[in-house]
This record gives C-alpha cells, structure tokens and sequence, in this order.
C-alpha cells in the first residue's frame, strides 16, 4: 500500500524524523516499507509565471507570442495554446528545463521567424494530467516566480508498504500515523469534523432496512444535496495520485480519500437513481445478472450480498457499485454509505466473481466498526466544503448486531517465558496503551486488555505477546543458543539420499532437479496413470510426473541443442501415480521417491591414449551393482529380463534385491525418444529409494587375510549361443569350493565360422587361507568346473 | 673349446666393454652380451659339461669367478645407468592428463547441505514429508482459517477441493508432532509448489528447508540465537542481521530475518531493491492453535518454527539471475559447481 508522507503529516508531527527514520521504524515493528520513492523532483526548475502581454504571430494565425513574467524578469515566448491569455498565471519552464512528458531540454527557439525563449506548460507536458488542449492555467493568487513544486505541493516522498492480512488496521494513513504514534509516542490526532446541516431530515429521503444482519452488522448513510459534480482541487488530486489512484471527479475523489484517510471504504449513489427512498441489504438470487459499475455483466448468486433499492439491486456490497446508481456529471444529490460488513461474506463474494477491489481488499481483513459513521461524516464534510450542497439533517445508522471490544487476558511471566526477556509490569502497560489498549490490572501478574475496534486480528494471549515484543523491538531480544540438548533418534532413510548422490557423483555422473509437472503426454510412462492439476498454469503444466526418466530425456533434449551429447545424468524425486481418474484424497495418490538415470553418447570420449567407451546398458548393470554394494545392501540380481515390442523401451530388466523388484533398467524405445527429439541410444534406469531404505543392510565385518598366494587360471571354450552367461556362472559355482576366490568373463567372441557358438574366456582366481596352493591342487578344481560344463553344455575347449 | 686362456679372454673383453658402457641401454646390451640366457657366461657353462674329470675343477672355479666378477659389474654398471621406464611415450610429459569424468551434485543439493550440516551440528534431525498434501495439513492444521485472506498469501496448484501440492514445507510440522512427543527438533527439505507464472524471479516449484524445535521453555531469543548463529555461519560471522516482524499464520510472534545485502554491503543497490537488506527467512514462534491441532499443551509447550528457500539462498550466493536455470540443468550449468 503507498503512503504519502506529506497526507501523514497531517495527523502526526513526524518534522523531526528523516523519511528513512520512519522507513526504519515502521519496518522494524512489522510494516515493512518496501520502497520510497520521492515524487515531484521531475518538476524542478519550473516556475509560476504570468502572461503580461499577448499579441497574434505575424507569420501564423494559431501562434501568439507573449510576454511572461517570472517574478524578476520577462521572456519572449511563442505560444501555441487556444486558451492563453493576458493577466493568467501559467507554469513557465526556463530555457535549460527538461519536460517530464518528453524528456527534452526546453531550449532557445525560433518559431516562424519569431524567437522563445521558454514555455508555457500544459497538464500533460508536466505529467500532472491527460489534459493537453490548452495551457494549465493557475489560480489567480499564484505568485510569479514561484517554484511548481513549492505551489502545488508536490514534492512528497511515498512509501510502498507491504501490509500482511493481520494488519487490516494499517490500511490507512490514519492507521500508518496510529502505528508510529505507538512506536514513537508522539500524539496522533483525527481530522476535526465539523458539519452544517441544513434543516431537511434524512429519513424524509431515505429508509434503510438490513435483512441479512449477520453479514451486515452496521450501516451508515448521510446525504448532501444539490452538489455539483466537477474537477477535484489540485490538492485532492496531488494525493491521489501520488498514491496510484487516478483522480475522476470530486464526489468519487471524497470517497477515495476517505477510504485511504480512515481505511474506511465508501460508496457514493446518485440519489435520484435510488428508487422508493429505499435501502435494503439482501442477498442476491441465484443466477441473477448484474452490470458493475466498470460495465461488466456479472452473475451473482444467493449467497453474495447486495446493496438494493425498492426496486433493483444497485451496488454488490463491499466490493463493487452498480452502473444503474453512479455518480454522473449530472448528480445533484448524493447518498453516502459506510457499512461494516463481515469480512468472510465479502470474501467469499469477491473469489467467486474474481473481482478483488480497494474496498473488497479492505472489507475481508475486517475494517474499524467504530469508524463507519465517522467515515460518512467526513465524506459529507469534503463533499459540502468541495462540491458545494447542503449537507441534510441527521444520519442513518442502522446497527442491529452490537460488536463489543474483546477483553484479552496477558500475563507477564508468559511474555517474559515465551520471548526470553526480562520486561516488567510498567513496561507492559506501557507498551499496550501507546498501542491504544485499554489495561486494567487486575492482579500482579495478569492484565486485562480490551482490545480496540480497529485490532481485529487480537484475540488471544499470543497475539498481546506479539504486539509486545514488536514494539519492544526485536532488537532488544538478546539472542540465546541452546546448545544442550538430546540426542534424537537418527533416520537412515534421509542419509541414503545423500549417500547415492556421493556415489553417484563420484562415478561422474551430474545430478539434475526436473519439475514435476508435465505435460499430459510427458508425465506418463509405461502406462502409469498422471494425477492431474485443476488449475494448471498450462497445458504443458499440467499433470505430475509418474517417472523420473520423462524429465531426464528434456533434459538430454536440452542439452543435445547445445552440443552436449555425452551424458550421465541423475535425479531423485518423487513421482506420483493416481489410484484412479480423480484422485479426491491422499489415499487416492501413490507418492514415491525415486532415483532415475539415464546415460546417454560415450561413457569415455577417444583421447591420444584410449579408445572412445560408448554407454551401454552393461554399463548401466554394473553401475547398479556397485551402488548396491556401496549401500551395504544385498548381491543384486537381475533375473527376470526380457526383450519386449513396448513403444517406451525394447529391453526391460528388472533389478531384485532380496526377493524385491527395487528397480528397472531400460534400453528406452527409438519411438519414444523421437518424442523428446532424441536419436541416439539412451539407456535407463528407476529405482524405489522407498524399497531401497526398507532392505536389509549388510553389517561390515572384517574377515582375516590370507598370507598365501593367489592362482590364476584361464579357459575358453565354444558354447552354444543360447546359453546364458547366468547359466554358465551357476554351473561353475556349483562345481566349485570355497578355494575359488573370484571368476571373471574376460572375452567374449563369436567365431565367423561357427554359427550358433560362442566362445566364453574365464578367469579364475584360487586362494586358500591356510596355504600355498600346489599347481595339483588348483588344477584338480579346474578338471571339476571343466568336467561340469561338460556335463551340462556341449562345450568345445579351446587351446590358448 | 673352454679353457683358461679362454675365459681370460672374455675377462678382458668383459673389462673393455665395461669401460665403455655410458647408458642405460648399453648395460642391458651388456647383460644380454654377457651373463643373458644365450649369452657368452651360458654358453661356456654348456661347453663346460665337456671339460674332462680332470679339469673340471679348476675350470670350473674359474668359470664361477668370471661369472661373480661379470656379475658384480653389471651390479655396478646398473646402479649408475638405473633403467628409465620404456614402456610409456616418454619424450613429451606435456601430453595431456587422462582426466576421469568429474561428476557433481546439483547446486540446489550443496546448498541445501550446507545448510542441512549446519542444522545437524546444532541437533535437528531430517524429516520428509509428501509433495502432494491434503488441505489439511497444509493450510488448516497451520491455523489458515477457511476463507482468510491469509489463503491469499501463497497459490496453490489443487488436484480436489482438498487435495493440492504442498505451499510450503510446513505440513512436515504437523505431521512430525503428530507422530513425536516432545522434544522435537527437525529440519524438512523438500520441494514445494506455487501456482505462478514462471519467470526469471519466480517459478511453480522450488524447494524449501523448514525448521522446528518444541519442548518447555523455548523461547523468542533462542529462535534468535539459533538462526543468526545460522546466518553467521554461513555467511560469516561478521554479516550484520536483523529481525523484522511479520506474518504466518502458524507462528506467532512471527519475524523475516534480514542479512546485510552481499553484494553491496547494506548501501543499496539492484540486488537488495535499494534497502540493504536481503530477506533470508521467515520464523516465528509455534502458534498455540497448531498445538492444538497435534494435541500438544501450548501451555507446557513453546516452540519455534522457520522456513527459508534454496534457490534465493543459492542465487544470493553465486549470483544468479534467473531461477529457471537451476531445473533446465544445462550439463555447462552444472559442470560451474563441481568444486564444491
């Protein structure tokens, strides 16, 4: 909310304050003064002048040339304005002054053979209006030679201040100037209202009748007549504006002013359009058609309130008025309404029809029910002092629900125990009745506090305490660390995160964070079910993911544009998978958190010394295993794999753990990377980090070394093709003894003469613990494993 | 045939040679010439299998002479020409290094560490809660009262009137004491949804890092105490802080903590909007209400709760200007925080 510093000060002596005083002050006790900016400085150098002659340009028939008077000197100055005349008091910009509306140096000119030096202003040039017909014209007690600035008092510094829901109270100048009153203690006064009322009685016009009491507890009228619907004055305007309204004519103008003075919104209505002499306060029917003031059609509904005549509806209450009852340039009588009304019914009315105002803003926080019928006597004041017309006797102040000032209870020792400080009795009070509480003492620790009409957010204990310490200031809190405290039980589930990305990172993949909302067709994957948003920002927003690998494959998409085509990526995230078409509770919405990756180009690029690695998806297998082993979790196995026609992947194998599918890796589909614009193999992989925690994890022993050499030994041999390298490795197991340390597949290789054969090249590794093994020893195993493959496989040995 | 005038002969062909080695490749020449495996000291032991009865004795303690002699040469020759490794390129060390792929976590996660280790040495433990949240747990436990403007301060992406994707990551709070009796002290990461057009200064998800401690006593200075010792910490202990009132629904009295503007040291600048100032958190002490909604005593109980975001905390940090960066995950991005 913009404050003017220059409106403020007319209900607070804040003259021995710097404006970044009061910056500091109302931030630190919660008003957070989010910018300043200083307003009329564009003004500068332009001076009242006076026309003291006129006469027609010789060379053109719609120029004059004039002379202007500063106050000390006059210049010659060409004049293109309809309306100049001799005796006016004008804005004269000097040679060297920049126009506001241009951004140009007014400089030394000649018109039509004539010279200029200087110019006469019009509203818009000096970017204090829209009017550019004519000259703006002072009044005629301006002296000459003084600075626009000073004149129109217009240099004001204006505060943007960030006022949160719970401070309805501060949406005001008044309530501003309340606020630094209690921080400063400095007396805040109220506008002195003083009214002439004429002998005409207001219930001979008017009849006010609430039905709907509940969402309107109060309502106020007053009523001037025989106004006269014009420009504001240039002071009116100046506030204003300066403040982001747009000045419109002066009744409208009151009611603004008003509002932003008492944070009071008013509504003004064009007696005359009032019909049968008639308020009434209702709700609307369903369905019902109504065109607001801004012109729109809306359609209401019976639980919004409305503002009736006899006959018709005329105002949506506190939110909008209605085209039928607005002031015009031809209104002679104005009905003035200050009403409270409850703050959730405005709410409500105002989310339903998407219309938010300066009024609804300011009814749905809770507006002061002291203030309704002080509000309307102002704007009757400022309507007869500035449109003229009488103001008609008495006021309408229908007020069938009584809200009574709350009485909240403080204890000192609460204060003290919740905030960490040490404040007394006296220093409480005080700080309470500078916040314009009423406090009765009641016993030594306990305070009595009725709470006043404009603080509706204080009704308990807490929210005292807080007012305390936010005028005690935050600065006076010392700090305190405790730094003795148990021990709470640790959660392995949240390392695991960690420890994957450690692991992961260390291999050289990149982690990655992809959003979680998809598009439609993005979101899901191997025909898992999106959950999908109601209010999305769009449709390529607009459901949540079911896998991490969508968002990885933009990401290698994204990074193919740039070149970037080697890549091992991760995330971990969560996914959510829909129980059905409309999920309508958390039971409805499967939310795991998963670990993706996907790889992509070549594992190592071709450098002076190696040959390039592309990704594969054994690489992708092993990368699993060593994550695993890494976790202390369980041998992985891959045992159900199979090839599949599928659109999202043509391998699919499933990683187990524990009798678990924990995961699964793919070799992901040509047709569904087309879809993410990708045209090379990617290769990955999803695991539940949910299932992951809820393994059992190996605990690390330490097993004794041995002393004694290891052996190696090497076959090879041609093995039918369709015989598993798994099947291979079981039967070897199982003919072999703990002696056997480690076996690996060192070559592979499929002979060009021998269709249906591979050739399989093993390495085994044989240890004991107790003793150097003999060359007998070790190929007595070798003759067992060799002799099993033979019973189990048509193997053919190879000589190496 | 082997005799002693012929292994004289070798001697001093043995000691003229010796003379001559400069390097390390004419020790091996030597070796190889001499004492090899087809060299002259193996051949004349093969000829000695011929030598007669009789002579064998004394050729043969000859022959070992020579054989220890030419060995301790070649010992002598080897220790002043040691071998140089062969078997590399070896004439350009310039070549470039075979460098493994280097790897990182998103900055997002380092930076949430660092914060995350902070905490831990302080004693809060992680908790974690859903993305997806009912109503519930993320506006009314918290005390956002049905139709309050409060609602108004955070937009929410809605699956059904009471299912949506969490604002914050305060139903961490409320779910946490539901299942914990006091002493708690947590901190929740996680990720978190606003309804918000995307732009270079907001988005429809980033992530937060929430902070709760309950048990008797807590007070309004603790909460103090504990995050400017955070922000000391990680800024620095000299960064100058400061505490302004504010507003959350769940806290009350509720702050924002301020620290010093980096960039322009609290003169004003862009950055910091001309206030010197950068917004860090929001904290408060636990409002009674969420108390009462996890049935906990606010009258036995006091507590403090904060909240703060990892992408303004990672952009204040290395100066990043636009939060849409840190999801697009350009692998260029990525590899600028490996370091860390």
């Amino acid at each position: 909310m913009k404050i003017s510093l220059n409106w403020l000060k007319n209900y607070i002596d804040i003259s021995s304050y710097t404006v970044q005083d009061i910056k500091r002050m109302l931030t630190n006790s919660g008003l957070e003064v989010e910018s300043i900016e200083e307003v009329g400085k564009l003004l500068e150098g332009f001076v009242v002048g006076e026309v003291v002659s006129k006469s027609k340009h010789p060379n053109a028939d719609r120029l004059s040339v004039c002379e202007v008077l500063d106050g000390k000197k006059t210049h010659q100055v060409v004049c293109g304005a309809p309306n100049v005349e001799v005796g006016q008091k004008i804005v004269f910009s000097p040679i060297g002054v920049i126009i506001p509306s241009t951004n140009e140096k007014v400089k030394k000119a000649k018109i039509r053979g004539v010279e200029s030096n200087g110019m006469i202003c019009s509203e818009m040039e000096l970017g204090l209006g829209e009017d550019h017909t004519g000259i703006l014209v002072l009044d005629n007690d301006a002296i000459p030679g003084t600075p626009i600035i000073e004149y129109l008092g217009l240099h004001d510094y204006i505060l943007e201040i960030g006022i949160t829901p719970n401070r309805p109270d501060a949406l005001s100048h008044i309530g501003i100037a309340r606020e630094l009153s209690a921080i400063t203690g400095k007396k805040f006064v109220l506008p002195k209202i003083d009214l002439v009322e004429s002998d005409e009685l207001i219930d001979d016009y008017l009849k006010v009748e609430i039905i709907n009491e509940k969402d309107c507890p109060r309502y106020c009228a007053r009523m001037v007549r025989n106004i006269k619907v014009k420009e504001s004055p240039q002071w009116l305007k100046n506030y204003l504006s300066n403040v982001g309204l747009r000045p419109i004519n002066n009744i409208v103008d009151i009611s603004n002013f008003v509002m932003l003075e008492f944070g009071q919104p008013l509504h003004t209505f064009d007696a005359r359009l009032i019909e049968g002499g008639k308020i009434m306060v209702k709700n609307a029917e369903d369905g019902e058609k109504f065109i607001t003031l801004d012109g729109k059609e809306r359609t209401l509904d019976s639980s919004m309130l409305m503002i009736c005549d006899a006959v018709k509806k005329i105002a949506i209450a506190g939110v909008m008025g209605g085209a039928n009852s607005e002031i015009n340039d031809n209104t002679k009588d104005v009905i003035i309404e200050s009403a409270f009304f409850n703050p959730k019914s405005i709410r409500k009315t105002s989310k339903k029809l998407g219309l938010i105002t300066e009024s609804s803003y300011r009814f749905e926080r809770g507006v002061d029910y002291k203030n309704t019928l002080i509000a309307a006597n102002r704007a009757a004041q400022l309507i007869a002092e500035l449109a003229g017309g009488e103001i008609v006797k008495g006021y309408i102040d229908e007020n069938p629900i009584k809200i009574k000032e709350p009485e909240v209870e403080l204890r000192i020792s609460r204060t003290n125990q919740v905030l960490g400080i040490e404040l007394n009795r006296d220093q409480v009070v005080d700080i309470l009745q500078r916040l314009g509480m009423s406090v009765q003492r009641t016993n030594g620790d306990v305070l009595t506090c009725t709470i006043p009409s404009f603080r509706p957010d204080i009704e308990r204990e807490i929210d005292l305490i807080e007012e305390v310490s936010r005028i005690y200031g935050y600065e006076n809190i010392s700090d305190n660390l405790r730094l003795n405290f148990e021990i709470l039980p640790d959660r392995f589930s949240k390392d695991l995160d960690d420890k994957i990305r450690e692991i992961l990172s260390g291999y050289g993949l990149y982690e990655v964070i992809n959003n979680t909302l998809l598009s439609e067709k993005e979101s899901s994957f191997d025909g898992f079910k999106p959950v999908k948003l109601l209010n999305p920002i769009s449709s390529d927003l607009s459901h949540l993911r079911t896998s991490l690998i969508p968002g990885l494959l933009k990401t290698i998409s994204h990074n193919f544009r740039f070149f970037e085509e080697d890549l091992m990526l991760y995330e971990i995230g969560h996914i959510m998978i829909g129980k059905n078409d409309q999920p309508q509770n958390l039971n409805d919405v499967i939310e795991l958190k998963k670990l993706g990756i996907c790889i992509t180009g070549s594992i190592e690029r071709k450098n002076w010394k190696t040959l390039e690695k592309q990704s594969n998806i054994f690489y992708l297998k092993g990368l699993v295993e060593a994550l695993f082993e890494k976790l202390s979790l369980d041998k992985v196995s891959f045992t159900s794999y199979y090839v599949s026609e599928n659109v999202y992947y043509s391998i699919r194998m499933n990683i187990e753990c524990n009798n678990n599918t924990v995961g699964v890796i793919y070799n992901l589909g040509d047709k569904y990377l087309k879809l993410f614009d990708i045209e090379k193999d990617v290769y990955a992989c999803e695991l539940d980090i949910g299932l992951m925690e809820a393994l059992p994890k190996r605990k690390v022993e330490f097993v004794r070394l041995s002393n004694y050499p290891k052996v190696e030994r090497d076959i090879s041999f041609f093995i039918d093709s369709s015989i598993s390298y798994e099947r291979v490795e079981q039967v070897i197991r199982k003919a072999s003894d703990m002696l056997l340390c480690n076996m690996f597949l060192f070559d592979l290789y499929f002979d060009p003469k021998k269709s249906n054969k591979k050739s399989l090249a093993i390495r085994f590794e044989f240890q004991s613990d107790e003793k150097t093994l003999t060359s007998e020893e070790v190929d007595l195993r070798l003759e067992k494993i060799i002799k099993a493959l033979e019973g189990e496989f048509n193997i053919e040995l190879r000589k190496i | 045939m082997i005799d002693l005038e012929l292994i004289k002969k070798i001697a001093e062909e043995a000691k003229a040679e010796f003379n001559k080695v400069d390097s390390f490749e004419k020790v091996e020449d030597f070796r190889i010439k001499f004492l090899g495996r087809k060299g002259i000291v193996s051949n004349l032991f093969e000829q000695f299998k011929e030598v007669s009865k009789e002579q064998k004795a004394l050729i043969g303690k000859e022959l070992n002479l020579l054989k220890k002699n030419l060995e301790d040469q070649l010992k002598l020759l080897q220790k002043k020409y040691p071998k140089v490794k062969t078997k590399e390129v070896v004439e350009d060390l310039t070549l470039p290094g075979l460098k493994p792929r280097l790897g990182a976590k998103h900055i997002i996660t380092q930076t949430l560490n660092e914060i995350k280790d902070i905490f831990k040495s302080f004693g809060f433990v992680i908790a974690e809660g859903p993305e997806v949240e009912s109503d519930y747990y993320n506006f009314t436990a918290l005390n956002f009262p049905d139709d309050h403007p409060a609602r108004d301060m955070q937009d929410t992406f809605f699956i059904s009137k009471d299912l949506l994707l969490r604002t914050h990551t305060s139903p961490v709070q409320i779910r946490y004491m539901e299942s914990h009796t006091p002493p708690v002290r947590i901190i929740a990461p996680g990720r978190v949804f606003r309804n918000e057009a995307v732009s270079a200064r907001s988005h429809c998800i980033f992530h937060q890092v929430e902070g709760l401690f309950v048990d008797y006593n807590v007070t309004f200075a603790e909460l103090k105490g504990t995050l400017s010792t955070f922000a000391k910490i990680f800024y620095g202990k000299d960064i100058a802080i400061r505490f302004r009132p504010s507003f959350f629904p769940f806290t009350e009295p509720s702050a924002e903590m301020d620290v010093c503007c980096v960039l322009c040291k609290g003169k004003g600048c862009r950055l910091c909007k001309y206030s010197g100032w950068l917004e860090i958190l929001g904290c408060g002490m636990v409002d009674p209400n969420v108390f009462r909604f996890v049935n906990y005593d606010p009258e036995l109980y006091t507590g403090y709760a904060f909240g703060m975001g990892i992408e303004r905390i990672a952009m204040l940090k290395y100066g990043i200007d636009d939060i849409r960066i840190f999801y697009e995950n350009d692998i260029r991005f990525l590899k600028q925080f490996v370091s860390l």
